[in-house]
C-alpha cells in the first residue's frame, strides 16, 4: 500500500496498478461472500491454496477471494480465468481434479458445469449462462474482478479516480447538479433523487453536517446491499468521499445491521485502508478536505432502516421514527443537517462521476433532464428468490419487465408450475399478479401497481402459495417490527394482521374485508412513518388482485391453494395407493391407517396436515383438498 | 408572526409555534391523548390529525408536531379526519376498554362496541410519563421498553431505579391512571432513603427547602402538599422544573455546560472511568472560530501544553493546571480538527488524559459555576479589548461572534491576547 498525498501521485499509483493487471493470467476467482461461506468456500479455499503450493503453481496462478457473485443458486462457484469457465456446486474434494485437468491440462470437467433448467443443457462459460447475461451488471459487476479486501485491486480498476477527479477539478456545486442530472434516485426504495437530497442539505444551514449510509437492510429475503458492502466495499466508500465533499460535509456514519459480521469486517478494513492510502482522513489528497467515517451496528430492529429511527439509534437512543416536517436534511443526526443514502445509491456515484451522465440517463426509463422525478434512470439490484429456477442477486436496467427477470434471468418457476404472483418492495411492498408480468420495473410503475421498490426483494410465488396467507405472514412480521409508536401502527396493524389470521384459521366472517379496507386506508393516512403508512400493502395489493381467494376462504371456507391448513384436508388417492405403508409409519398423529396392499385412510380429526405423508408417497396418492373434510365440524379444526 | 387560517377564521400566531397551538388559539377542540403543553410534541396518538393546505397541496399531518406556515389552511373536522379519529378511538377502546378518557372518547364517536377484541391494557403508550421524567424532572427514570405490539413502559432493567424521585408527576400526566402512586412507589423511596430520614418529594425536586416527611409518604394527608397543588393548579414539577439545572448556561455569546469541570484556560474537563476526557470550552470554540490542526504530544503539565491549536498561521497553546499524559486522541477531532470548534462538549473533545496525581488534578479545576463566572469576566474583557481598544468589530449582524477573530489580529495582538486568556497556570 502506498500513502498519496496528492492527485498526480495517486493517478501514478493507479497507471502502475492497472498496467499490473494482467487479462490473460490465469486466476481462480472463488466466490465466498457470507452465502458462499455458509456453502462451503472456506474449505474450497483451503483446498485450492494446498493444491497451488503442491504443484507448484505458485508463480502461474493466482487465487482471487471476491465477494458474492451473485448467483447464490449454485454456490460454492469458482470461476476460472482468463476463459471464464464457471464450476458450481464445487466440493473440496473437487479440487485436486480441477488443478489436474482444467488448470494443468486444459479441461473442461462435465460434472461440474451449470446445467440451464430452461433447456436442460450444460454451459460452459459464465457469459453464456442467461441468468448472467441477461442482467446489466454496472455495479455488481465489479465483484468479480477484485478482492474487497485489496484498495489496490479497487484501484486498478478505476476506483478513486472519480473521487480523485471530483477533489481536483470539480466544485461541490457541480457534482451536486451532475447527480441531479443523472436522475438517480434513492436505492433504498423511497426513490428520492439523490441530486435534490444533495442540494438541500448543501444549502442547510449549519457548520456541521453528517452523511450516513443505510446499510441496515431488514427486508425478509433480500441481500442486495449486503452483496455490495462485501463484494466491493470501496466503491461504497468512494460514494460516500464524494458525497461528503458536495455536501460539505466532513463526517460519515454507516449503519449496518449486525446480522452482517463480513460487512462490518470487510468495510472497516476498507477505512482502515483508505485511510493509510490518504483517501480518506486529514486532507484528502492533498485537497484540503477532510472526512472521517464511523461504522455503527444495528441491534436488529427493522424499523431502524427508517431514516429517522436510524439517526435516533446512532445517537444512542431508542429507534423510533419522528415526524419529518423539518426534512433530515436540516435537521437530522443531533439535530444537524444530515444526508442518508442507501448503500447501492453511494455506490452509483463514482460511476456517474466517471462515465458521465449522458451515458447513465441512456439507462432506464422516463425523461429526467428538467425534473428528477421524470424517470428512473440507472441499474437495481434485485434479490430474487423464491419458487424460480435461478435465484440470486440480479442487477436489472430500469425498465425491465418483470416477465425478463422471472423467466429471462430467473429461468421461470421451479417445477414447471404456474406463476401466481411476485412480491416485491419487501414486507410493506404489494404482491403483482401474472396479468402484470409485462408491468415494466421502476420507482413509478410499481407504486402505481400497488407496490414499491423498496430496497429490491422480489420473491417469486408459484400456483401453490396463498396470497392470504402471505398477506398474513407479512402483516405478522411488521405487527412484530413495528417500533409500537403511534397507534395506527401498533394497533392497526395488529388488529389488521388478528383478522388475516382468523381468516386463515378459518374464522373468517363477513365484513372481515370491508374492516380491512378501512383499517388499511386509514393506517395509511395516520401513521407516522413509512413502515406504518406501506404497511396496508400486502393486504391492499392482495385484495385487489386476489380478491376471490380471500371470498373463498370467508364464504366458501376453503384454501384454493391448499396452504391454510383449517381450510383443506388431506385424503389418499384410492386408485394409486399401493399401501405399503410408508405414511402410516412416517405420520406423527397416527392418523392414517390401512391393511397392506390396499388402499389407506386418513383419520382426520387425528391428521395435523403436517405434509409428512405427502413428502414419503412415492406414487403421489397424497392430496390436498381445499376446504374441510365434510366429516370434521369447524371447531374441530387442528391449526 | 404568522397568519394562517382555521377552518376558514384567521389566526396570528408566533413563528415557532405548532399548527395545534394555533388550533387551541383559535378556540376549536381537537382531541388529544399524547400531548402537553409543556412537553415536546410526540405524535403517537394521532388523534390531532388535520388537513392542511399549502400552495395548493393538502395533506394530512399531526397538528402537535407540525409548525406553522404563512398562509396555511387548516381543516380540523374534515369528513376524512372524523374517519381516522374514530378509528383511532376505536382502536384505542379496544386496547384499553377500562378507562375513563377513552370511554368518553367513544361515546363522543358513537362508539358502541369496538369491532375488535377486547384487551385490558391500562397503558395506551403516549408516552407523557418518559417525557415528564426526562424533559422537566432530567431523572429519565422510566422508559419504553420493546417494540411492536409488546412495547411497554418499565423502570430500566425492572429494577427500582435509583434516579426515581417519587415526585409523582408521572401519575399526574398519566391520561388513563395507568400509573398509580401506590405502595410499591413508597417502598422504593424507603429504600432510596436508607438513613432513615424521609426527604419529602417537594424538597427533592428543589420546590422547598430541605424538609422531612412527617406523613410516610402518605401525600393526601400533607398540609404542605394540599396547598402547593391548590396555589400551583398543577404538579409542582412544572413548576420546580429541576430539569433546568441540567441545561447549558448561556452567558453573552457563549454556552456552559453544566455537567463537567472547567480549567482557567478554556478546557473542560469530565472524569470518565478513572481518566478525564477533555475539550475546548465555547469560549475558546467561538473564540478560534477554526482549527486546521491540532499538535499534541504524550506527556504534558502545567508549562508544557497539552497541545497546539493551529488557525492558518497562529497558534494557540492550550495548558491544563496539572500534569499527566494523554492516553487517546478523539479520532474525529484528528481527522477534522474544526470538530471540536463546531461541536466541542459532545463530538468534538480531544483526548482522554491521566493525571499523575488524579486528587490534585481533581482540586485545581473549576465547578461550571466558577467557569461561568470565569467566562463572564472574560467575555467583557474581550469585547474590551477587540472594539475598544483595536477597533475590531466583534459580533455580526445577529449578534453572533465574528469566526474569524485569529484573522483579524495582528501577531503582537493574537499573542497578547491569548496570553490573557489562556495562560498557563502559575
Amino acid at each position: 500500500m502506498r500513502q498519496v498525498n496528492n492527485v498526480a501521485a495517486f493517478q501514478s499509483w493507479q497507471d502502475e496498478l492497472m498496467k499490473s493487471r494482467n487479462p490473460n493470467a490465469r486466476i481462480i476467482i472463488i466466490s465466498s461472500g457470507t452465502c458462499g461461506i455458509a456453502n462451503g468456500s472456506k474449505f474450497i479455499i483451503e483446498a485450492l491454496t494446498e493444491q497451488i503450493r503442491k504443484h507448484n503453481l505458485d508463480s502461474q496462478v493466482s487465487l482471487r477471494v471476491t465477494g458474492c457473485l451473485s448467483f447464490c443458486q449454485i454456490e460454492p462457484l469458482i470461476e476460472i480465468q482468463p476463459e471464464s469457465i464457471l464450476y458450481t456446486g464445487v466440493k473440496p474434494e473437487d479440487v485436486p481434479e480441477i488443478m489436474e485437468q482444467t488448470i494443468k491440462n486444459k479441461k473442461i470437467i462435465e460434472r461440474l458445469l451449470y446445467i440451464d433448467p430452461v433447456t436442460g443443457k450444460k454451459v460452459t462459460y459464465a457469459d453464456e449462462i442467461p441468468f448472467y447475461n441477461k442482467q446489466s451488471r454496472i455495479i455488481s459487476g465489479d465483484n468479480l474482478k477484485i478482492d474487497p479486501t485489496k484498495i489496490e485491486d479497487y484501484i486498478s480498476i478505476g476506483g478513486y479516480s472519480a473521487l480523485a477527479k471530483a477533489l481536483s477539478t470539480m466544485k461541490p456545486e457541480a457534482i451536486i447538479d451532475m447527480i441531479k442530472k443523472s436522475g438517480l434516485r434513492g436505492r433504498g426504495g423511497g426513490g428520492f433523487p439523490a441530486g435534490v437530497k444533495w442540494e438541500s442539505c448543501h444549502k442547510a444551514h449549519g457548520d456541521l453536517k453528517y452523511v450516513i449510509c443505510n446499510a441496515d437492510e431488514g427486508d425478509p429475503g433480500a441481500y442486495a446491499n449486503r452483496g455490495l458492502l462485501e463484494g466491493n466495499p470501496h466503491s461504497v466508500l468512494e460514494g460516500m468521499i464524494i458525497g461528503a465533499y458536495a455536501i460539505g460535509s466532513n463526517i460519515g456514519y454507516i449503519y449496518i445491521r449486525d446480522e452482517y459480521p463480513l460487512a462490518v469486517e470487510l468495510f472497516e478494513n476498507a477505512i482502515k485502508q483508505a485511510e493509510e492510502c490518504g483517501l480518506l482522513g486529514r486532507n484528502i489528497l492533498g485537497s484540503g478536505f477532510n472526512f472521517v467515517m464511523n461504522i455503527n451496528r444495528g441491534g436488529g430492529a427493522f424499523v431502524c432502516g427508517e431514516s429517522s429511527a436510524l439517526m435516533a439509534s446512532l445517537e444512542g437512543k431508542i429507534g423510533e421514527p419522528r415526524a419529518k416536517y423539518i426534512h433530515m436534511v436540516e435537521r437530522g443526526l443531533y439535530d444537524r443537517p444530515s444526508c442518508l443514502n442507501n448503500v447501492e445509491t453511494w455506490a452509483n456515484i463514482p460511476l456517474i462521476l466517471n462515465k458521465d451522465v449522458d451515458w447513465f440517463t441512456k439507462i432506464g426509463t422516463g425523461d429526467v433532464t428538467n425534473n428528477p422525478w421524470g424517470g428512473s434512470k440507472g441499474t437495481k439490484i434485485f434479490s430474487l428468490v423464491g419458487k424460480v429456477n435461478n435465484t440470486g442477486l440480479v442487477e436489472v436496467p430500469m425498465g425491465i419487465t418483470l416477465r425478463e427477470i422471472v423467466y429471462g434471468i430467473g429461468g421461470g418457476i421451479r417445477g414447471n408450475k404456474r406463476f401466481k404472483a411476485v412480491q416485491t418492495g419487501g414486507p410493506s411492498g404489494g404482491c403483482i399478479p401474472d396479468k402484470l408480468l409485462d408491468l415494466q420495473v421502476d420507482y413509478d410503475r410499481l407504486t402505481e401497481a400497488g407496490s414499491m421498490m423498496g430496497s429490491g426483494g422480489m420473491i417469486v410465488m408459484d400456483e401453490y402459495g396463498c396470497m392470504v396467507d402471505v398477506a398474513c405472514y407479512f402483516l405478522n412480521f411488521l405487527r412484530e417490527e413495528s417500533c409500537g409508536k403511534c397507534v395506527p401502527c401498533r394497533e392497526g396493524i395488529e388488529r389488521m394482521w388478528e383478522i388475516l389470521n382468523d381468516i386463515c384459521e378459518g374464522r373468517g366472517q363477513k365484513g372481515n374485508i370491508e374492516l380491512l379496507m378501512e383499517l388499511s386506508e386509514m393506517v395509511k393516512d395516520s401513521a407516522l412513518c413509512q413502515l406504518g403508512a406501506t404497511a396496508p400493502n400486502p393486504v391492499l395489493t392482495t385484495l385487489k388482485y386476489f380478491y376471490d381467494e380471500y371470498e373463498a376462504h370467508i364464504k366458501e371456507e376453503k384454501c384454493p391453494a391448499g396452504v391454510c391448513k383449517a381450510l383443506i384436508h388431506y385424503t389418499i388417492d384410492e386408485v394409486s395407493c399401493k399401501g405399503c405403508g410408508a405414511c402410516v409409519k412416517s405420520c406423527p398423529g397416527e392418523a392414517i391407517s390401512g391393511e397392506k396392499k390396499k388402499p389407506h385412510k386418513i383419520d382426520q380429526e387425528r391428521c395435523i396436515k403436517c405434509g409428512v405423508c405427502i413428502d414419503t408417497c412415492k406414487f403421489e396418492s397424497v392430496k390436498i383438498i381445499p376446504g374441510r373434510h365434510p366429516s370434521v365440524k369447524k371447531e374441530l379444526v387442528n391449526v | 408572526m404568522i397568519n394562517l387560517t382555521i377552518n376558514g377564521k384567521a389566526v396570528q400566531i408566533e413563528r415557532d409555534k405548532t399548527v395545534l397551538d394555533a388550533i387551541r388559539k383559535a378556540g376549536v377542540d381537537v382531541p388529544t391523548l399524547c400531548y402537553h403543553k409543556d412537553l415536546t410534541g410526540y405524535g403517537s396518538c394521532r388523534l390531532c390529525q388535520v388537513e392542511v393546505t399549502q400552495k395548493g397541496r393538502t395533506r394530512l399531518v399531526v397538528s402537535c408536531l407540525y409548525p406553522v406556515a404563512e398562509g396555511l389552511e387548516v381543516k380540523t373536522h374534515t369528513e376524512r379526519v372524523e374517519k381516522n379519529r374514530r378509528l383511532l378511538v376505536e382502536l384505542l377502546s379496544a386496547r384499553s376498554p377500562d378507562s375513563k378518557v377513552l370511554q368518553k372518547m367513544a361515546k363522543e364517536y358513537k362508539i358502541e362496541k369496538p369491532h375488535f377484541r377486547l384487551k385490558s391494557e391500562k397503558c395506551i403508550l403516549c408516552g407523557l410519563c418518559v417525557r415528564v421524567c426526562s424533559e422537566i424532572l432530567g431523572a429519565n427514570a422510566i422508559g419504553f421498553a420493546g417494540r411492536g405490539t409488546s412495547k411497554k413502559i418499565e423502570v430500566p432493567f425492572k429494577e427500582a431505579p435509583e434516579d426515581c424521585l417519587g415526585c409523582g408527576a408521572c401519575t399526574y400526566v398519566c391520561p388513563t391512571g395507568a400509573i398509580q402512586m401506590e405502595s410499591e412507589a413508597r417502598k422504593r423511596w424507603a429504600l432510596y432513603l436508607s438513613s432513615g430520614d424521609r426527604e419529602c418529594r417537594y424538597s427533592r425536586m428543589g420546590l422547598i427547602s430541605h424538609k422531612v416527611c412527617p406523613n410516610a409518604f402518605q401525600c393526601q394527608r400533607c398540609e404542605v402538599d394540599q396547598r402547593l397543588e391548590e396555589t400551583l393548579g398543577t404538579h409542582p414539577a412544572f413548576v420546580a422544573k429541576p430539569f433546568s439545572k441540567l441545561q447549558p448556561i448561556r452567558i453573552d455569546q457563549f454556552q456552559i455546560q453544566p455537567n463537567r469541570y472547567y480549567t482557567a484556560a478554556h478546557i473542560w474537563v469530565k472524569p470518565l472511568n478513572g481518566k478525564f476526557r477533555v475539550g475546548v470550552d465555547d469560549f475558546t470554540a467561538k473564540f478560534v472560530g477554526r482549527i486546521d490542526n491540532i499538535k499534541a504530544e504524550r506527556a504534558f503539565s502545567n508549562n508544557k501544553p497539552i497541545c497546539e491549536l493551529v488557525i492558518a498561521d497562529r497558534i494557540l497553546p492550550m495548558y491544563m493546571p496539572f500534569s499527566g499524559e494523554v492516553v487517546e486522541i478523539n479520532r474525529l477531532t484528528r481527522s477534522v480538527p474544526s470538530l471540536s470548534v463546531n461541536d466541542p462538549y459532545q463530538q468534538g473533545w480531544l483526548f482522554s488524559i491521566k493525571a499523575d496525581n488524579r486528587e490534585q488534578a481533581l482540586e485545581r479545576l473549576l465547578s461550571p459555576l466558577k467557569a461561568t463566572a470565569l467566562v463572564k469576566q472574560h467575555s467583557e474583557k474581550l469585547h474590551q479589548r477587540l472594539s475598544k481598544e483595536l477597533g475590531i468589530t466583534m459580533t455580526d449582524g445577529a449578534g453572533n461572534l465574528v469566526n474569524n477573530i485569529p484573522a483579524l489580529l495582528k501577531e503582537e495582538e493574537w499573542n497578547t491576547l491569548t496570553r490573557e486568556f489562556f495562560k498557563p497556570m502559575v
